[in-house]
C-alpha cells in the first residue's frame, strides 16, 4: 500500500499547504520539504530491490467496468522518474520559501506544486491507462495553475492557457488512442499488455493508436510543432520553471514514449517518425536557445533541444540509444534544475533576467556562481561532469547504428550539442564576470534555501560524473532494462580512452567556442530566419482567432432571434430528412383513383370550400374574416365527419370550434390589425418551401393509399362496446374505457391549458399593481 | 377476440400519486397567504418524494396496463422508464429546492408553478412509458404546455414572454408535424400501438421509414438537436432561470426516452437505416452547440449551448445502440450524471443572478466572486469541469463511457469530433471559473438554504460519479431494453 | 363514394396551406390560426383512415378527438401568451419578437 500513499499523501498535503503556510511562514518550504523528503528516502531504500529485477505492484480495484484499476507499478523506469520528482521537488520547495519569501501568496505557490508533484507520481507509477491518462491530465491542470500564477497579468494568462489547450489537447488525443488501445488489446494494464504481447504492429490499430499517442506524447514534451508553448510558459515563477518546465513535467512525454517503446517500438513507423520529430526539435530549439537575451528563455529552448535529443533517442530505440536517453534525462534534470533556480536567483538579486543587463555578479554571489558553473559545464558536456557521459553514450549509440542516416543524425547532434553548449556560456559567462551594469538594485548572495538547491543538483551531477558506477547498475540500467527488456548493458565511464566519440566531444565542444566567441556577428545572419511570422505559434494564434470568428459567423447566421428563420430551418431540414427516404426507395405504383361517377356531391363541396376558405385565411388582412373563415373550415369539417358517419365526433368539432372561435375574436378584438405578409422575396421562398413540404405529404398520402392495408388486428370493438363498456355512444366508451390513460393524460393536459391562462392573466394584473413596473 | 383492459394500476401509481397531489394541492395552495407561497412549494415534495420512493420500488419489475386493441399495453414500465421516471422525480425535487426562495425574490411567487412543475413531471414520465402513439402525443403535450406557461411567468421581464412564445410557436408548429407523422403511420397501419407498428410494417414501406424520420423531428425537436435547437438559446435566456434549470433537464431526457423507446425498443432491427441521421444530427449538434456557445455573454445562454451540445454527446450512445444495444446505458449513464452536474451549475448561476432586472447573468459578472464566495467558485469551477470532462468528475466518467460505446460501435469519427469539441468547450466552459478566480470584480452572490442544500448534493453526485462511476453504470446497464421482456397480450 | 385519396389530397393540402400562413403572417394570431389549420388537416386524415380503413376499430376516432382537445387547449395558451406580449410590446408581431438572439 506504500505506493498509493506516496501519490495521495501529495494530494493531502496540497489541501492543507496553505494552512501550514499561514502557520509556519517562513519555514514552510522546509516543512513541507519533508514529505517528499520522505518519499525519496524510501525509493531510494526499493532501490537494490529494484536493480535485482523486481518491482513493486499494488493494485486497488476501481472502476471494473471502465477497466481502471488503480495499478501502481515501480519498476526501474518508474523509479528513475519518482527520484526526480520527489528529490527536486524537496529542493524546490524550499528555494521556494526562499524565492517567495514574504509574498503571501506561498501558501497558494506550494499547493499548486505538491498538487503537481502527486500528480506527476501518480502519473509515472500508474500502470493502468485510464489512470495514467488521468494524472496526466492532472499535470497539465496543475500546470495551467502555476504558470498562471500571477494571474493579474494578461501575458500569465494567455501564457497558461496555451499551455493548457496544447498539452491537455494532446492528452486528449492520447487518450483516444488508450482507449484504441485498451479496446485491442483488450486489457488496460500496460505490463499486462506488454508481458503478454497482447498488442502488436501487426494490429490493424496500430497506426491510429500509435499517432494518437505521439500526438500526447509530443505536446506534452513540447515536440515540434507543438514546443511554443515551453517559452511562453517561463510566465510562470521561476522555481515553477526549474521544477515542471524542464526537470520533471515536459519528461512526462519522454517517459511516455519509453513506457510505450515495448508495445509501440521498434517499427519503422514509429522510428521514422519519432526521429523526425525528436532531431527537428532538437536542432530548432538549440538554433534559437542561443539567441535570446532572456535567461529563462535561452534555458527553455535549450530544454527544448534537450527534449528533442532525447525523443531521437528513443527513436532509435537500441539498447544503448535508450540507456543513453536515460543518463541524459539524468543529467539534464540535475542541471537545468539547478541552472533555473540559478536564473531565478539572479533576477532576484539584479531584478532582471536580460543577460545584456547582467555582469560582474561573481563577486556578489560567488556561491550561486559556483552552482551555475558546475551545472553550465555539465549543461555543455565538459568532462568530468554527467553531461558528459551522456554526450559519449549519444555519440557511441549512434556511431553503433548501420547505414546513412545515423550520419545524418550525427551532424545535426553535434551541431545541437554545440549550440546548447553556446546557450550554456551565455547563462554561466554573461551574468556573472564582465562589466558590472548599473541594476536597480544592489545584488547580494541568495539566503541558504536558495543556494542549497542549485548547489546539491549540480554538485550531484559532478559526484555522478567522477563516480559513474553509483548511477549504473542502481538507476541507468534498471530504467533501461523497463524500456528495453535487454540484459547486456555497457557499463557507464568518464574515459573510454581515445574514441570516435571523444573525437565528436572535442568537436562539439570546439564548435561550442568558435559560435560563442562569433555569436554577435553570426547573430545579425540569423536575425531574419527567427521572426516567426509562420511557425506554429502564429498557427495557434491564427486557428484561435478562427475559431472565436467562425464561431460568431455561425451563431450570428444561425441564431438570428428571428422567428420566421427557426421555422425555415426546420421545415427545411425535416422535409429534406424524411424526403431523402424515397431516394433509398422505389415507389409503389401510384395512380391516383380517378373513378369518381359515385361523387358525393356534398363531400366535394364541402372539400373545395376548406381548402378555398384555407387559403383566404392565409391571406386576409381583415382579423375578422380571417377568423370567420377559420369558423368556415371548422364547421366544414365537422359536417365531413358528420358524412363520415361519426356523429360523436362531429359534436366535438362543432363546440370546440365555436369555443376557439369566440376565444380568438374575444382576445383579437384588443389587438392591432393583421399586417401585411412578409416581404415579396421572402414570400416565395415561403412558398417553396410549404409546397415542397405539401408535395412531400401528398407523396406518402399517395405511398399510402397505393400499398395494402396490412394491419394484423381489427377487432370488432363496436360489438363489444356494448357487451362490455356497457356503452352505446363509441367515442364515449372508447375515452373512458378502453382508452383510460389516454384520456387521464388529456384531461390533464386540459386542466394545465386552464391552469395556465388563469396563471397568465393574473400574473399580469398583478404586476400592473406594482408601482414600479413599467409593464 | 377483443380484451376488456385489464387495469394494472401500479404501473401508474407514481404517476396518479403526483397528478392527484397536484390537484390537492391547488385547493390547499387556495388556503395559504400570498406571502406564505413557499409553503406550497415545500408540500410539492410531498407528492414527489412518495412518487420517488415508488418509482424506486418499480426497479426490477416489468409489467403493462391499459392493453389497447391488439393487446398491447399503452403503458409499461420496466426499468428504462423506471430509471428515466427517477432522473425526473430528482430533477424535480431539485427544482423545488431551487426555486423557493428564487421565484419569491422574483416576485413570481404563485402556488401555480409547483401544481404546473408537477404536471410536466407526469408528462415526462409519460414519455418514456407511453407504448402508444397517441399517449407519446399526449406526454409530449402534457410535459409541453406547463413548460410554456412557466417559461413566461416572469411578467416583470423584457425577454420571458418572448421566449415563452417562441418556444410555443415552434413547440405547437413542431407537434403538428409530429402528430402529421403519426396519422400518416396509423394510415399505414390501421393501429397506434407501438409493438403492433412494427410488426406490421415491413422494411421495404418507405412509409415506415418516413413516419421513423417525422417522429425524429418531434423528438429532436425536445431534445434540442441541430438544426432543430434554435428555440433553447432564446428560451433559456428569457425563461425564469429555475425554470430553465428544470427543464434543461426534464425536456431534454423526456425527449431522449421517447426517442431511445422508440428507435430501441422499436425500430431495433433498422439500426443500419437509422443510424447515420443519428451519427450526423449528433455531429452537428456537437459542433454547433460547442463553437456557438464560445462567444457567449451570457451565462444561461452559454448553458443553453452547453445543453446542446451535452445532447450531441448523449446521441453519440444512441447511435452506438443501432449495433449494440448495450450501449445505451452509456447515455442513460451520462444523462444521470448531466443532471447533477447541469442543476449544480443554474444553482450557481441563482446564487449570482440579481433579480432586479436580469443582473449578473453576464459572464463578466463573475469577476472577483471567488474572494467573497470561495466555497460557491469552488463549486462553480467544480461543475465547469465536469461539463468539459475532467477527470475526477460525473462529466468525465459519463464522457468516457459515451465514447468508449462511440469506439466499440466504430463510429471512430464521431467520437474525435466529440474529444475535439471537448476541447473546445474548455474554452468557455473556463472562462466564468478564470473571471471568478484570477479577476478582481464586484461580483455578490445570495445563498439561500435551499440553494445550498441543491449545491451540496450535486457537488456530492458529481464527486461520486467521478470516482465511483462502477455501481451506477451497472444501474444503467439493467436499464437497457436487452433485459426487457416483449409485452404481450394477456387475457 | 369519393375514393380515399381525395380526401388526403384535400389534408396535404390544407396542412400546406396552414404551413404556408406560418412561415407568411407576421401576426403571431395568424401563425396560431395556421398552427390550427395543420392539426385539422391532420383530423381530417385520421377520421378519413378511419373511415376507409378501420371502421371496426375506432382508434382513429378517438385520437381525433384527443388532438381536437388538445390544439384548444393549446391555442387558449397560446392566445394568454400573445396577450401578455402584446400587453408589454403593443406588438404581436412575429419579427418584432427578437431581442433574444445570438
Amino acid at each position: 500500500m506504500a505506493l498509493p500513499l506516496i501519490v495521495f499523501s501529495g494530494f493531502l498535503l496540497a489541501l492543507i499547504a496553505a494552512v501550514i503556510a499561514h502557520v509556519a511562514r517562513r519555514a514552510t518550504g522546509w516543512l513541507l520539504a519533508l514529505l517528499p523528503l520522505g518519499i525519496f528516502a524510501y525509493l531510494v531504500r526499493l532501490i537494490p530491490a529494484i536493480a535485482d529485477g523486481q518491482t513493486v505492484v499494488t493494485e486497488i480495484v476501481w472502476v471494473p467496468s471502465l477497466k481502471v484499476n488503480l495499478t501502481f507499478n515501480l519498476d526501474g523506469l518508474a523509479l528513475l522518474m519518482a527520484l526526480l520528482v520527489s528529490g527536486i521537488g524537496a529542493l524546490i520547495l524550499i528555494y521556494t520559501s526562499g524565492y517567495m519569501r514574504d509574498d503571501p501568496g506561498i501558501g497558494r505557490l506550494d499547493a499548486y506544486l505538491l498538487f503537481f508533484m502527486a500528480s506527476m507520481l501518480g502519473l509515472v507509477l500508474s500502470d493502468n491507462l485510464f489512470t495514467l491518462f488521468i494524472f496526466w491530465e492532472l499535470t497539465s491542470i496543475s500546470s495551467y495553475l502555476l504558470i498562471g500564477f500571477k494571474y493579474r497579468y494578461q501575458t500569465s494568462r494567455d501564457a497558461a492557457l496555451q499551455a493548457l489547450l496544447v498539452t491537455a489537447g494532446g492528452g486528449l488525443a492520447m487518450l483516444a488512442g488508450f482507449v484504441l488501445l485498451s479496446a485491442s488489446a483488450d486489457s488496460a494494464t500496460i505490463s499486462t499488455i506488454i508481458n503478454d504481447n497482447l498488442f502488436s504492429s501487426s494490429s490493424s490499430m496500430y497506426g491510429a493508436v500509435l499517432i494518437l499517442i505521439l500526438l500526447g506524447a509530443f505536446a506534452k514534451s513540447a515536440q515540434f510543432p507543438f514546443h511554443f508553448w515551453l517559452p511562453n510558459a517561463m510566465e510562470a515563477p521561476t522555481p515553477v520553471s526549474a521544477y515542471l518546465h524542464s526537470a520533471t513535467m515536459v519528461k512526462a512525454g519522454i517517459y511516455l514514449l519509453a513506457r510505450f517503446t515495448p508495445i509501440l517500438g521498434g517499427t519503422t513507423a514509429w522510428t521514422t517518425i519519432v526521429v523526425s520529430i525528436g532531431g527537428l526539435t532538437m536542432l530548432l530549439g538549440a538554433y534559437l536557445a542561443w539567441q535570446k537575451r532572456d535567461l529563462k528563455r535561452i534555458l527553455a529552448y535549450a530544454t527544448i533541444s534537450v527534449l528533442g535529443t532525447i525523443v531521437l533517442l528513443l527513436g532509435i530505440g537500441t539498447e544503448l540509444a535508450v540507456e543513453a536517453a536515460m543518463v541524459f534525462l539524468l543529467a539534464h534534470a540535475l542541471y537545468k534544475g539547478a541552472l533555473f533556480m540559478v536564473a531565478g536567483s539572479v533576477d532576484k538579486a539584479a531584478g532582471t533576467r536580460n543577460i545584456d543587463g547582467l555582469g560582474g555578479l561573481l563577486a556578489k554571489m560567488p556561491v550561486t556562481f559556483v552552482a551555475a558553473l558546475v551545472a553550465g559545464l555539465s549543461m555543455a558536456g565538459l568532462p568530468p561532469l554527467l553531461g558528459f557521459i551522456a554526450k559519449e553514450l549519444e555519440y557511441d549509440a549512434l556511431l553503433h547504428e548501420a547505414g546513412a542516416y545515423p550520419v545524418l543524425v550525427i551532424v545535426a547532434l553535434v551541431a545541437a550539442n554545440a549550440l546548447v553548449g553556446v546557450a550554456a556560456g551565455l547563462v554561466v559567462i554573461k551574468p556573472f564576470f564582465g562589466r558590472k551594469p548599473m541594476l536597480k538594485r544592489d545584488p547580494h548572495e541568495s539566503p541558504l534555501s536558495m543556494w542549497l538547491g542549485p548547489l546539491l543538483l549540480a554538485a550531484l551531477g559532478l559526484l555522478f560524473g567522477l563516480m559513474p558506477a553509483l548511477v549504473d547498475d542502481t538507476l541507468i540500467v534498471p530504467a533501461t532494462v523497463a524500456v528495453t527488456g535487454a540484459t547486456e548493458l555497457e557499463h557507464l565511464a568518464l574515459w573510454h580512452g581515445l574514441t570516435v566519440p571523444m573525437g565528436l566531444s572535442v568537436l562539439t565542444i570546439g564548435l561550442a567556442v568558435v559560435v560563442y566567441l562569433l555569436r554577435n556577428r553570426l547573430q545579425v545572419m540569423t536575425k531574419r530566419t527567427t521572426s516567426g511570422r509562420f511557425g506554429p505559434a502564429h498557427f495557434y494564434e491564427w486557428s484561435l482567432d478562427w475559431m472565436l470568428r467562425s464561431a460568431d459567423k455561425l451563431t450570428l447566421f444561425l441564431q438570428n432571434g428571428n422567428l420566421r428563420v427557426y421555422l425555415n430551418v426546420i421545415i427545411g431540414t425535416a422535409v429534406l430528412l424524411v424526403g431523402s427516404v424515397f431516394l433509398f426507395y422505389t415507389l409503389p405504383d401510384m395512380t391516383l383513383n380517378t373513378d369518381i361517377n359515385d361523387v358525393s356531391v356534398i363531400a366535394a363541396g364541402l372539400s373545395g370550400m376548406i381548402i378555398v376558405a384555407a387559403i383566404s385565411a392565409t391571406l386576409f388582412r381583415s382579423r375578422l374574416a380571417a377568423i370567420a373563415v377559420l369558423g368556415v373550415i371548422g364547421y366544414s369539417i365537422a359536417i365531413l365527419f358528420l358524412l363520415f358517419g361519426a356523429p360523436d365526433l362531429a359534436m366535438t368539432q362543432f363546440s370546440v370550434e365555436t369555443l376557439t372561435v369566440v376565444v380568438i375574436v374575444l382576445v383579437i378584438w384588443k389587438l392591432p390589425y393583421f399586417e401585411n405578409l412578409t416581404k415579396r422575396g421572402d414570400r416565395i421562398k415561403d412558398v417553396v418551401i410549404a409546397v415542397a413540404a405539401g408535395l412531400l405529404m401528398t407523396l406518402f398520402v399517395l405511398v399510402i393509399t397505393a400499398t395494402p392495408l396490412t394491419s394484423q388486428i381489427t377487432p370488432d370493438i363496436v360489438a363489444d362496446s356494448y357487451l362490455i363498456a356497457k356503452g352505446r355512444n363509441v367515442v364515449n366508451v372508447i375515452l373512458v374505457d378502453f382508452r383510460g390513460v389516454d384520456t387521464f393524460g388529456e384531461i390533464t393536459v386540459l386542466s394545465v391549458a386552464g391552469i395556465g391562462v388563469f396563471v397568465l392573466s393574473r400574473l399580469r394584473s398583478e404586476k400592473r399593481r406594482r408601482p414600479d413596473d413599467d409593464g | 377476440m377483443f380484451a376488456a383492459p385489464t387495469l394494472n394500476l401500479w404501473v401508474i401509481t407514481p404517476l396518479i400519486i403526483l397528478t392527484v397531489w397536484a390537484i390537492i394541492l391547488m385547493f390547499i395552495d387556495l388556503f395559504i397567504p400570498a406571502g406564505k407561497k413557499q409553503w406550497t412549494g415545500w408540500l410539492t415534495l410531498v407528492g414527489l418524494i412518495p412518487a420517488l420512493a415508488l418509482t424506486l420500488m418499480q426497479w426490477g419489475q416489468t409489467g403493462g396496463a391499459f392493453i389497447a386493441e391488439g393487446g398491447q399495453p399503452m403503458v409499461v414500465v420496466d426499468n428504462f422508464a423506471t430509471f428515466l421516471n427517477t432522473l425526473y422525480l430528482l430533477t424535480g425535487i431539485l427544482a423545488v429546492f431551487i426555486s423557493v426562495s428564487y421565484i419569491r425574490d422574483a416576485g413570481l411567487e404563485r402556488g401555480e408553478y409547483y401544481f404546473l412543475m408537477l404536471f410536466s413531471i407526469v408528462g415526462m414520465m409519460l414519455m418514456g412509458m407511453a407504448n402508444d402513439l397517441i399517449l407519446i402525443f399526449l406526454a409530449l403535450e402534457l410535459l409541453s404546455i406547463p413548460l410554456y406557461i412557466l417559461s413566461g411567468f416572469d411578467t416583470g421581464s423584457d425577454t420571458s414572454e418572448e421566449s415563452a412564445l417562441k418556444y410555443f410557436l415552434l413547440g405547437a408548429f413542431s407537434s403538428a408535424f409530429f402528430l402529421f407523422g403519426i396519422a400518416l403511420t396509423y394510415g399505414a397501419t390501421g393501429t397506434t400501438s407501438l409493438p403492433v407498428i412494427l410488426d406490421t410494417i415491413s422494411l421495404d414501406d418507405p412509409l415506415a421509414l418516413a413516419a421513423l424520420g417525422m417522429l425524429l423531428v418531434g423528438f429532436a425537436f425536445k431534445v434540442g438537436a441541430v438544426p432543430f435547437h434554435m428555440w433553447t438559446p432564446d428560451v433559456y435566456e428569457g425563461a425564469p432561470t429555475s425554470v430553465v434549470a428544470f427543464m434543461s433537464i426534464g425536456a431534454k431526457v423526456a425527449g431522449f426516452a421517447a426517442l431511445m423507446r422508440v428507435l430501441g425498443q422499436g425500430f431495433p432491427m433498422w439500426g443500419e437505416l437509422w443510424q447515420p441521421a443519428i451519427v450526423v444530427i449528433s455531429a452537428l449538434t456537437m459542433i454547433v452547440g460547442n463553437f456557438a456557445a464560445v462567444r457567449q455573454q451570457n451565462i444561461k445562454r452559454m448553458l443553453a449551448y452547453s445543453g446542446i451540445a451535452n445532447a450531441g454527446y448523449i446521441l453519440i450512445g444512441v447511435a452506438a445502440s443501432a449495433t449494440d444495444p448495450e450501449a445505451i446505458s452509456a447515455s442513460l449513464y451520462y444523462m444521470l450524471a448531466y443532471l447533477f452536474t447541469n442543476i449544480g451549475a443554474f444553482a450557481v448561476v441563482i446564487a449570482v443572478e440579481k433579480l432586479d432586472g436580469q443582473k449578473g447573468l453576464l459572464v463578466e459578472d463573475y469577476k472577483g466572486l471567488a474572494k467573497r464566495h470561495l466555497l460557491l467558485s469552488l463549486a462553480l469551477a467544480y461543475f465547469m469541469f465536469s461539463l468539459v470532462g475532467i477527470p475526477l468528475t460525473g462529466g468525465f466518467t459519463a464522457k468516457f463511457y459515451v465514447f468508449g460505446a462511440g469506439v466499440t460501435a466504430g463510429l471512430y469519427w464521431l467520437v474525435v469530433i466529440g474529444a475535439i469539441t471537448s476541447v473546445v468547450s474548455a474554452f468557455y466552459y473556463l472562462r466564468p471559473v478564470l473571471y471568478a478566480f484570477m479577476y478582481e470584480g464586484p461580483a455578490v452572490a445570495r445563498v439561500s438554504r435551499g440553494l445550498m442544500f441543491v449545491l451540496v448534493v450535486a457537488v456530492f453526485a458529481t464527486l461520486v460519479f467521478g470516482i465511483f462511476p462502477g455501481p451506477w453504470y451497472e444501474l444503467a446497464s439493467q436499464a437497457t431494453f436487452g433485459n426487457v421482456a416483449t409485452f404481450v397480450a394477456g387475457g | 363514394m369519393i375514393p380515399l385519396s381525395w380526401y388526403l389530397i384535400v389534408s396535404a393540402l390544407l396542412f400546406s396551406i396552414g404551413l404556408f400562413g406560418l412561415l407568411a403572417r407576421r401576426n403571431a394570431v395568424a401563425m396560431l390560426m395556421a398552427v390550427e389549420l395543420m392539426l385539422n388537416a391532420v383530423n381530417i386524415n385520421l377520421v378519413a383512415f378511419w373511415r376507409y380503413q378501420t371502421p371496426e376499430a375506432p382508434a382513429g376516432l378517438a385520437w381525433a378527438v384527443f388532438v381536437l382537445t388538445i390544439a384548444a387547449a393549446e391555442a387558449a395558451v397560446g392566445l394568454a401568451l400573445i396577450i401578455s406580449v402584446y400587453r408589454r410590446r403593443d406588438s404581436v408581431i412575429a419579427e418584432e419578437l427578437d431581442t433574444l438572439k445570438f
